[in-house]
């Protein structure tokens, strides 16, 4: 067992996360806590932290996932030129974690997605072929959510950042390790958020 | 850390009034698309008439005598 598992399971710990975002959000964060977001490809609604190293180290990876954010693929412009990267400690409970790179939290899943299955089997239904891999598994986590006390989801997975989202490199093997934590105002403290790391991003970048 | 037994009996107690068509409702609700499967019949056979209507050895079919000359 790793350090960082020794602490995640003791009861109510605080770890630390990295949340990489615009720069023009920093002020809105740090007066009033984290919104969740709607996430649609990761582990459910929440708000979203880089946690352990994997490839890089978390705060890096909140770097990179700010810089990538800022493209607008659509509009073909960045949405901001200036990042930062916000450093929060969460408590978290652990009668309340679905960790996914435990056995006990894959079962987790595949018990609700099991679920899921049978419904749709019942019902003659099949998920129309335009949704996502993704897009299912991040539903699968806000319906689990939903219908037990779930409020931080742990997992480690593979995430496109600027040349792998650019170039199309898609891969099943993780690069990082994120937490989703649900009811941001209860679970992180607003006076730890700390900034820790800002910059600006160059427009031959992407 | 939250077991598969702790959470089995949250979830199982949470969903054990809902049928798989209360499921479904809520994952549409979450944005989940689904389409109806549609039941799969066997292609009925062509009648037996139609197949001979179709043949090129018709004696009525006069190019059956051009190609012949």
């Amino acid at each position: 067992m790793t350090l960082s598992k020794v602490v995640l399971y003791k009861k109510n710990r605080k770890i630390k996360g990295y949340h990489g975002t615009d720069l023009n959000n920093r002020q809105g964060i740090v007066d009033n806590n984290y919104n969740e977001s709607k996430s649609n490809e990761w582990l459910g609604d929440g708000v979203y932290f880089f946690i352990e190293k994997v490839q890089n180290e978390p705060v890096k990876d909140a770097e990179n996932w700010a810089i990538t954010e800022a493209w607008d693929n659509t509009k073909r412009k960045y949405k901001y030129n200036e990042y930062v990267v916000l450093e929060s400690e969460i408590k978290i409970n652990p009668d309340k974690l679905l960790d996914l790179d435990t056995e006990d939290g894959i079962k987790i899943f595949n018990e609700v997605r099991s679920t899921i299955e049978k419904s749709i089997v019942n019902e003659n239904k099949k998920i129309k072929s335009s949704v996502k891999r993704t897009q299912i598994d991040n539903i699968i986590f806000t319906f689990l959510k939903k219908k037990s006390s779930i409020e931080f989801v742990k997992s480690k997975m593979y995430i496109k950042f600027e040349n792998t989202r650019k170039y199309l490199i898609e891969s099943r093997i993780p690069n990082v390790c994120i937490l989703s934590v649900s009811n941001p105002k209860k679970n992180i403290q607003k006076k730890t958020i700390n900034e820790v790391k800002k910059g600006v991003i160059n427009d031959v970048d992407i | 850390m939250l077991t598969y037994k702790k959470f089995e009996k949250q979830f199982l107690g949470n969903i054990a009034s809902m049928t798989s068509a209360d499921i479904i409702n809520e994952l549409e609700d979450l944005g989940l698309e689904f389409d109806d499967i549609k039941e799969d019949k066997p292609e009925t056979a062509k009648p037996i008439v139609m197949q001979d209507e179709r043949s090129s050895y018709n004696s009525n079919d006069s190019n059956i005598y051009s190609l012949a000359a």
